[in-house]
């Protein structure tokens, strides 16, 4: 019988590339489709009026860290979640077509993965902002004459890191965690589940009451308020959560996020080998920055 | 070219107890062939076979040289695959051409320009530039239609498989269709399953006629028009012998089956000779089963 068959070269044409260029197409495609997503512009809008508006007011409090961070983390991370999630499970609409297309749907979740950066650069982008304007236009305090210091005498390799794990890496966290959730729970409503799931298992362990491993667990834990005016209750500065160094801290979450894409390709049965050791070692640096987090 | 490009040979499918396929043994050549059969016949589950969307349960299946039933000769096939299913949901958000650009990349076209004029070329050959910056939620049906039509129509692929792609065209996109398809079946080998058989009669050579997920006939139309000579009349009523009778514009009905002495025969069509085809394996069927 396959005698007679053909067994043609492939009639691809020229512009049939590699797979990684294949993968950047692609990326850059869902990068766009990111981008463009409602529940992404809006809170972009939303961020840029609070920036800006903290920064006219210059009343220093509305671009602190812990506020500023904490917008990151819930405008681009949580809403973050939701976009990937949906940009996840959009193509099932398509998949007795998108089934049968060379691309596989391991390519496509790394792809989307890879898409989750816009989340991560406009979380640096605000952070900047927040930088840069407060070095032009430093807060004032409670009463005026009160220079506000963000962190007192901390030097820049500790702000920077816990800048970085609380504001882009939050921001990339939350969207990754949307792709892994549309990928092992494609059913309705596992969005706005999965999002309980993470306000809620965030903001627990990061009260301030909790201690610092359980606050480190919360994967939002390095910055904290250092002081409320007892008089005017006005929050004038920010600190670090004590017992937790910002560094390891920053090295705990970005493995988190690495689980996470792992755990997302996992559910394909392609590379699960490779994909088992990667997730592993990221498991072990996981521990690892954890422990020296809190040493 | 007369080499064959698919082949099945004793390829059964079942779902649970019941048999979507039994022992079908098939082989295409490039060219067009149609796949008729009432709903349940298995063109379906043959053509997702095919199109690599699904595994057969038994025999083997061989298409465009590769074994789909692997990992590397599955996406092998899908390179070369054209795919248009019987239905199809569309993502949120997507314009015609986005939906046809995504899809390009997933078939590996990853340089931006030439994929572009790709998708540009499909667009045009399906007649939907006009509506291509449009979002797809804001194409009729048979606009999205022939969006699915031109998403198989990249690359210009080695072979077609498509589910009812007329369903919900109108006749002069179904017209551009059949030219597209004429053009398509000159190199590529194009399987067709479809309930219109007007269309199977005017474009392809070979029709395959599915029925209770088995080969009843595989062979030329002209071959098949043929059977029904002499089992087709027009009458002032309807037959008692008749199995398939219908009063036509004309005012008179048209007969199927075996004609009385006196009837006055004129000639069969594809689809006369195919309700027949049907009609006297359902036949045979019950004659057997009461022996």
């Amino acid at each position: 019988m396959s005698a007679g068959l053909i067994h043609a070269e492939s009639p691809a044409p020229a512009a049939v590339a590699d797979g990684r260029a294949t993968l950047l197409a692609l990326a850059r495609a869902d990068a766009r489709r990111y981008v463009r997503h409602p529940l992404f512009v809006l809170p972009c809008a939303v961020v840029l009026v609070m920036v800006v508006a903290s920064v006219v007011q210059r009343d220093g409090g509305g671009t602190d860290p812990m506020f500023g961070t904490m917008m990151i983390a819930f405008f681009f991370g949580v809403f973050g979640f939701l976009v990937a999630h949906r940009l996840t499970n959009s193509m099932l609409r398509t998949r007795e077509l998108a089934g049968v297309l060379p691309v596989g749907r391991q390519v496509r979740t790394l792809s989307l993965c890879l898409a989750c950066l816009v989340s991560a650069a406009a979380g640096t982008a605000t952070v900047g902002f927040m930088l840069v304007t407060a070095a032009f236009w430093p807060p004032d305090g409670e009463p005026s004459s009160l220079p506000v210091a963000w962190f007192g005498d901390y030097p820049a390799s500790t702000v920077l890191p816990a800048l970085i794990a609380m504001g882009p890496v939050a921001a990339l966290g939350g969207p990754l965690l949307g792709v892994v959730v549309a990928r092992w729970m494609p059913f309705r409503g596992s969005g706005l589940l999965g999002v309980v799931v993470l306000v809620v298992a965030t903001a627990i362990p990061a009260s301030d009451s909790r201690g610092s491993d359980i606050r480190l667990a919360s994967a939002w834990p390095v910055l904290m308020d250092e002081h409320v005016d007892p008089d005017t209750e006005q929050i004038i500065s920010t600190t670090f959560v004590p017992g937790i160094t910002p560094g390891w801290a920053l090295g705990w979450v970005l493995c988190l996020c690495g689980l996470a894409v792992v755990a997302a390709l996992l559910r394909d049965p392609q590379h699960r080998r490779p994909l088992l050791f990667a997730g592993a070692g990221l498991t072990l640096a996981a521990a690892a920055c954890y422990a020296l987090a809190l040493a | 070219m007369n080499t064959t490009t698919v082949a099945l040979t004793d390829v059964g499918k079942s779902y649970g107890r019941a048999d979507a396929l039994s022992d079908v043994t098939l082989a295409l050549r490039p060219g067009i062939t149609g796949l008729l059969g009432p709903n349940g016949a298995g063109k379906t589950t043959m053509l997702r076979i095919l199109a690599t969307a699904l595994a057969a349960d038994r025999g083997t299946v061989e298409v465009l040289g590769s074994d789909p039933g692997t990992a590397t000769g599955r996406t092998a096939v899908r390179r070369r695959l054209g795919y248009v299913p019987q239905e199809t949901g569309f993502p949120r958000g997507f314009t015609a051409f986005s939906f046809l650009d995504y899809l390009a990349i997933l078939k590996e076209w990853s340089d931006a320009e030439t994929r572009h004029a790709e998708v540009r070329r499909v667009v045009e050959l399906v007649d939907l530039t006009d509506v291509a910056p449009k979002r797809v939620s804001a194409l009729s049906g048979g606009q999205r239609r022939r969006l699915v039509l031109a998403q198989a129509m990249i690359g210009q692929p080695d072979l077609l498989v498509l589910d009812e792609p007329t369903t919900g065209l109108d006749p002069a996109q179904r017209g551009r269709l059949r030219d597209v398809l004429g053009r398509a079946g000159e190199s590529a080998t194009v399987l067709i399953s479809t309930h219109q058989t007007e269309d199977v009669a005017a474009l392809c050579e070979r029709v395959v006629v599915l029925d209770g997920g088995r080969v009843l006939f595989d062979g030329a139309v002209t071959d098949l028009v043929r059977q029904a000579t002499g089992r087709v009349w027009m009458a002032d009523d309807r037959h008692p012998a008749a199995q398939h009778a219908w009063r036509t514009g004309t005012g008179r009905v048209r007969n199927v089956g075996d004609p009385p002495p006196d009837a006055e025969l004129i000639e069969p069509d594809l689809e006369d000779a195919y309700l027949l085809l049907v009609g006297d394996a359902a036949h045979d069927a019950g004659l057997e089963a009461v022996s």
